[in-house]
Order: C-alpha cells, then sequence, then structure tokens
C-alpha cells in the first residue's frame, strides 16, 4: 500500500500533470471575471449582461483562486514535492558521500566525452603530470596506482534537491501564512485614537485557523502631511503619521505612505487609503448639537470626496461630496490641500428630497425646525493592519529558491577518469568525463584538459 | 524628449536595422562572414542606444521602466547587450543574431508608435525592490530570447533544405545548439524567479499583501511555470531536440504577451506604464 502510496507520489509525470494542470487553472483564472478583483456590485452589474460569466460563476470559475480544484491541486502538487525531493535527497546524499576513487566496470568507456593520448614517457610521470594538470583546472582528484579519479562541484548534486525543498518552503510559507492571516481596514480621522478592537474595523478578515491574538493597542492618528518628502528629498506623496499606543505609552510611531508601513507586534500598518473628513453637525433652532460627526469621504474618481451617512435620531438619508480646494493642486502625487472647501450636500427622508444644495466651511442650512452645518474639516485616513507570519518565511523561501538555482546550474557536478595504461606500443593515457548538466561547456572544457594533458605527458623529443 | 534623444535613438534603430537585415541575409545568401558585420552593427547600434537611454534617466530622473515607449528601448538595449556578451563568451552564439536583432528592432520600432513624453514616476513605485523586478524582468527577457534564437536554428537546420546544407553545415552542431538554449533558459529561468521575488517584495511593502491574483501576476507565474515545465522536462523526463526547441517557441509566445501585453489587455496593476 505504502509502495504504491509512494510510486504515484514519486511520479515525475504527475509532477509535470500538476503543473500543467496549475498553468491552466491560471490561465483560466486570467480569463474569466474573478470576483476578488470587482466590488459586488460590479460584479452583478457585469453578470447581468454577460450569461458566460453567470455559467462561469455556477461552476464556480469565477473564484478559481478559491476553489477545490486549486486547492487539491497545490496540495497533492506538495506531496508530489515532498516524495520527489525526499528521493533526490537521498540520491543527493549517496553520491555526496561516496568515495572519492574509480571503481566501477569502466567508467572511461561509459563516458559522454573520451579521449586517447600516446606517449613514451613512463607510467608514474604521466599520471604526475595528468595529476597536477587537473588540480590546476580545480578538479580534486585522488589516484590509485594507474588510475585518477577526479571531480569538482560535488556539493552540486544537492543542487537540485535543495531547489524543491526551497519550493517546499514557500508552500508551506503560503499555507500557513494563508491560514492565520489576519487583515483588516480602518477609516481614522487626523486627532482621533481608534482601540485595535473588533467593532472598529470597516472590515476584517479574521484567520481561518487561528486566533487572532488579544489587541490591547490603540492607533492615534497624529497628524496628515499632503506631500512628504523623505530626508533625501524624495517626495513620497501623502502620509499619515501613526502613534500605536499601548497602556497609555507610545510603542512605535512615524509616517506610513506609499512602500513604507510601520509595525508593531508582528502586525503592519499601511496607509490603504486618504481623503477627508467633514464635521457635519445636526443643530436644533437653540443651537444645541443634535447630533453629528467628522464623516470620513473618500475619492469618487471625478474630484469629489463622497460619505453617506443618517443623522442620529432622523430618519434622513444623506450623501455628501466633498470639493476640498478650488484652486488647482500644485503635486501630481500628494493629497489636495484644503482652500475654500464646499460640500455638495443631498438629504432625502424615504422618498422625499429635504435638501439639494451646497455648503461652504462654517455655513448651514435650516431643514424643518433643525440646522445641518459644515463646521470643520480634517484629513482621513484607511489604515490597513496586516499580520502574515508567513511572509518572512516565503520572501526566506524564494531567495532560497534563487541560491538553489544557482547551484544547480553554476555549481554542476563534473567528473573525470584518467587510466594510464602501458602495452607494447607504449604508453597510452585514456581520458573520460561526465557532466551532470550541461555538456556543451563541458565538452569546451575536457577539450582544453585534454589538450593540456597531450601538452603534459607529450614526447621530450618531439 | 530631448533631441540628442530623439536623434540617438533613430540612430540605434537604424544600425539594428542594418545589423538584422545582414543576419537574415547571411542565412538567405549563405554568407557565413557577414554574420561579423552584423555584430559590428549592433554594437554601433548599442552606443547611441545608451546615450538615448541615459539622456532619458537624466531627464526624467528615473529609470527606463515607466512608459511603453521606455519599456520597449530597455528591453531591447538589455536583449542586445546579453547577446553581444554571450558572443564574447562563447562564439557560438553568434548565429543567434537572427532572432535577436529583428525582434530587438522590432521592439524599438514599436516604441515609435507609442507616446515618448516622460512622465513622473509615483511615490509608490520609488522602491529598490521596483527596479530589481523591472531589471530581472529584461535579463530574463533578453537570455530567454538568445535561448529561443539558439531554438530557431535548431529548428532550421533540422529542416536543412538541400540547398542551404552547405551553410547550415557552417552552424554549431544540433545537439551544442540545443545544449546552448538550455543554459541560457536556465540563466533566464533564474532572472524570471529573481523577479517574481522582488515584485512580491514590493507588493507587500506597498498594499500589504505579496500576490494578489492580479493578471500581471497571473501571467508572471505562467511564464515561470512554463519555463519551469521546460527545465523539468529537460532534466527528468529526457527531453531535447526538436520537440525542446518547439516547446521554447511556444514559451516564448508566453513571455512576450506576459511581459508586453498584459497590460494593455487588462485593466490591472501594470496597465499605468501601458500607454
Amino acid at each position: 500500500m505504502w509502495k504504491n502510496i509512494s510510486i504515484f507520489f514519486k511520479s515525475k509525470q504527475l509532477a509535470l500533470f500538476l503543473i500543467i494542470l496549475l498553468i491552466l487553472i491560471a490561465f483560466i483564472g486570467s480569463i474569466v471575471p474573478q470576483r476578488h478583483t470587482y466590488t459586488p456590485v460590479h460584479f452583478e452589474s457585469l453578470m447581468e449582461y454577460n450569461p458566460w460569466l453567470v455559467a462561469s460563476d455556477n461552476i464556480g470559475l469565477t473564484n478559481i483562486f478559491s476553489s477545490w480544484m486549486f486547492f487539491v491541486t497545490v496540495i497533492i502538487l506538495l506531496f508530489n514535492s515532498a516524495f520527489c525531493t525526499y528521493g533526490m535527497l537521498r540520491l543527493a546524499i549517496r553520491r555526496f558521500g561516496a568515495d572519492p576513487v574509480f571503481k566501477g566496470k569502466d567508467p572511461i568507456l561509459a563516458s559522454q566525452n573520451r579521449a586517447q593520448i600516446s606517449t613514451s614517457k613512463r607510467s608514474e610521470e604521466s599520471l604526475s603530470q595528468v595529476e597536477s594538470t587537473l588540480r590546476s583546472k580545480r578538479y580534486r582528484t585522488s589516484r590509485n596506482k594507474n588510475r585518477i579519479y577526479s571531480e569538482k562541484n560535488r556539493l552540486g548534486v544537492f543542487g537540485v534537491a535543495f531547489f524543491h525543498l526551497c519550493i517546499i518552503l514557500v508552500f508551506v510559507a503560503v499555507l500557513y501564512g494563508g491560514a492565520g492571516r489576519m487583515e483588516g481596514k480602518m477609516q481614522i480621522v487626523e486627532g482621533q485614537m481608534l482601540l485595535a478592537q473588533e467593532e472598529n474595523y470597516g472590515y476584517l478578515h479574521k484567520p481561518p485557523l487561528f486566533k487572532i491574538p488579544p489587541q490591547d493597542f490603540g492607533i492615534y492618528f497624529e497628524k496628515f502631511n499632503p506631500n512628504y518628502i523623505k530626508s533625501d528629498g524624495t517626495l513620497m506623496g501623502a502620509a499619515s503619521k501613526l502613534l500605536i499606543v499601548e497602556n497609555e505609552t507610545v510603542t512605535t510611531s512615524g509616517f506610513v505612505y506609499s512602500n513604507r508601513q510601520i509595525s508593531y507586534n508582528g502586525i503592519k500598518f499601511y496607509q490603504a487609503d486618504y481623503g477627508f473628513a467633514p464635521l457635519l453637525l445636526l443643530k436644533n433652532s437653540a443651537g444645541d448639537v443634535l447630533s453629528g460627526s467628522y464623516m470620513p469621504s473618500f475619492y469618487d474618481g471625478d474630484g469629489g470626496y463622497v460619505s453617506q451617512f443618517t443623522p442620529t435620531d432622523t430618519k434622513w438619508y444623506s450623501t455628501a461630496t466633498l470639493y476640498p480646494s478650488d484652486v488647482p493642486q500644485s503635486s501630481e502625487f500628494g493629497a489636495d490641500v484644503p482652500h475654500n472647501p464646499k460640500i455638495q450636500l443631498t438629504v432625502f427622508e424615504g422618498e422625499n428630497e429635504l435638501y439639494n444644495g451646497t455648503l461652504v466651511l462654517n455655513e448651514s442650512v435650516s431643514i424643518g425646525n433643525v440646522s445641518l452645518g459644515f463646521y470643520d474639516l480634517k484629513y482621513a485616513s484607511v489604515i490597513s493592519l496586516v499580520s502574515d507570519k508567513g511572509t518572512p518565511i516565503l520572501f526566506a523561501g524564494f531567495w532560497l529558491s534563487v541560491a538553489s538555482l544557482f547551484t544547480m546550474y553554476f555549481m554542476i557536478p563534473r567528473r573525470i577518469w584518467v587510466e594510464v595504461l602501458r602495452n607494447g606500443n607504449g604508453t597510452f593515457v585514456y581520458i573520460g568525463g561526465k557532466t551532470d548538466r550541461f555538456r556543451s561547456s563541458f565538452e569546451d572544457e575536457f577539450l582544453k584538459i585534454v589538450e593540456e594533458i597531450g601538452e603534459v605527458v607529450k614526447d621530450e623529443s618531439d | 524628449m530631448s533631441q540628442i534623444e530623439w536623434i540617438t535613438y533613430i540612430a540605434a534603430s537604424a544600425f539594428y536595422a542594418v545589423s538584422a537585415a545582414i543576419y537574415v541575409f547571411s542565412v538567405v545568401f549563405k554568407k557565413e562572414h557577414w554574420l561579423k558585420y552584423g555584430a559590428t552593427c549592433a554594437i554601433f547600434g548599442l552606443v547611441p542606444h545608451s546615450i538615448a537611454l541615459l539622456a532619458r534617466w537624466i531627464e526624467s530622473g528615473h529609470g527606463p521602466y515607466y512608459s511603453m515607449y521606455e519599456v520597449f528601448s530597455s528591453y531591447a538595449w538589455v536583449s542586445v547587450v546579453l547577446f553581444l556578451l554571450s558572443i564574447i563568451r562563447t562564439n557560438k552564439t553568434r548565429f543567434a543574431g537572427l532572432v535577436v536583432m529583428p525582434v530587438s528592432f522590432i521592439l524599438m520600432g514599436l516604441g515609435f508608435n507609442v507616446s515618448m513624453e516622460i512622465s513622473t514616476v509615483p511615490p509608490s513605485l520609488n522602491s529598490f525592490w521596483l527596479v530589481a523586478h523591472v531589471g530581472f524582468a529584461k535579463l530574463g527577457f533578453g537570455s530567454i530570447l538568445i535561448a529561443t534564437g539558439m531554438s530557431v536554428l535548431h529548428l532550421l537546420k533540422e529542416r536543412e533544405p538541400v540547398r542551404y546544407r552547405e551553410f547550415f553545415e557552417r552552424f554549431p552542431p544540433i545537439r551544442i545548439m540545443d545544449d546552448l538554449s538550455y543554459q541560457f533558459v536556465a540563466v533566464g529561468f533564474i532572472f524570471l524567479t529573481i523577479m517574481v521575488a522582488a515584485g512580491a517584495i514590493w507588493a507587500d511593502q506597498t498594499w500589504g499583501r505579496y500576490w494578489g491574483w492580479d493578471p500581471i501576476e497571473i501571467w508572471s507565474l505562467i511564464s515561470w511555470l512554463v519555463y519551469g515545465v521546460y527545465l523539468h522536462l529537460r532534466m527528468n523526463v529526457g527531453w531535447g531536440g526538436k520537440r525542446a526547441a518547439w516547446l521554447m517557441v511556444f514559451n516564448m509566445v508566453i513571455l512576450i504577451f506576459s511581459l508586453f501585453a498584459t497590460g494593455i489587455v487588462y485593466d490591472g496593476l501594470h496597465s499605468a506604464y501601458m500607454t
């Protein structure tokens, strides 16, 4: 039973089949729109006009990288890699541990490259000269009577197994990281402090297999810099300064912007998006605040920053589109800097439109016996919190894979056998060589070595 | 675009065109000794091409990787440099110019057909890992282009029409071309691996995830896997010769699509520079 399982998983054809299957799955994933790349609303609208997409969705092709077909392929490939690697490692260890001596029936005859040189020199002298020639080419030699065994790059026998081990490491890192990955997003306004608790996340992906450890820290959004410039003068665009506070102590702080995050307790903090937060207040006729807050608003792709809200104790539904500035902005990649900001406001109660107009800063509008006003403007950011313990292992796996590929292709084991025989016609030097890979470049080296051996063992009378 | 860049880009394209023509005519007219003139023209083209890229770099303040024009130009430059370096290392690859030089010339020509305006690089692209990512993509393409060149020559020699026999005999033996193709793919595969790794690190730094199944990521994985299949077939299944050469041609189509077309076909992370 075990033998059959082992034979099945060790199969190189299985590896090939699975890799090709993976390519096909990836190809399907590239031509069938995938749900994760669209918002649910956008995806539903795509499906309205595309019966093929509906059919694809029904058979799970629109979530292909989360499908059982994909996971089963990857898991079998992981097992296949593990079984193959085990076999490769055993073979490599056996080869690495083998005595570096001339043995076997006739390795020269079985070699890929062969040569024969005649000389009138004595066998002993010829052998010494051949050995020193091989050593000068960085071959390690061992001599046994009239035979020499030489080799170089013995460590290279581990190259293929090492590469496959690294691939397994990458697989394991992805599975481990995926099983424990936490990703959350928080909308936070300049000057606000939010505790890292579930209710404060706008979006939270909990790890499927592991629990999130209790998070007792808070995130304080100290300030926003619309045009952050690094100390070396490079403009990095919009940046948010965050302070991570735990037990009333600032544990870490710094600006987060494109390509820069801060980390604390295994969690990385990124600036996923930024926008504005206008302060909209609902007041009664006496001027008392009934409700209202800073409303995080994000870019609508058309010059405005949109937020939707329902003032408490009302049946209103409101949409506010903020236009932060009436002057052209100087920086192409920085955030807008407020200048005479205004808000396009629509307020509905059920189907009835109560208000549709524009407010500038510190302006309010009366709706019935209350007033709704725009009283302040701050920056807002979306901070992404990510914890993926598999990432460092994955990157280690990547770089080790690169190192293993170098071992595979630049440290290729090469072996040369030499036998010096004397018969009635004189002394003959028989040479055979073999390489694990890239025969043509070995052939060049072999020919040079043969040429040099020919030179050193040639008759002095010549 | 500065005048010096414009003039040197035209000069480089012209030299590459002549070089490509010499390589093609050397096969058509069976003139092996013309090949050295092809390589000489490639060197003559490389000088103004390097000046054009340098001028662009100085003027734009960033490496040649952001606009489609810069992408085409830099891919052509790396391909020609790698090809010339390969000739220095082993003269047997000089025949690969039959593929490398026309492809490089086509890339230069495509550069004329897209916007040559300088675009400002957004801060998210201001990263060492991005430079490594695009740099190794170019190196990977260059190496694999030479490998494909050797495979195409291999296939031509396999067919060997009688009237060309004398000429094809001057090509390296089939097994050597086959082996050289294998070697260049191996090197290219290392570069592609570094490209994928550097891209994943950059994505992790920028978006907090190393892989997002974006179309370009999918196609870079497909490209990596198809060359992985090629190497697996050679090492473990004993493939070589004509079958392996045809697979190389097929894989090259996938690589070209992955590097140059995905940003146009799909709306994704790499669409920004495909203008």
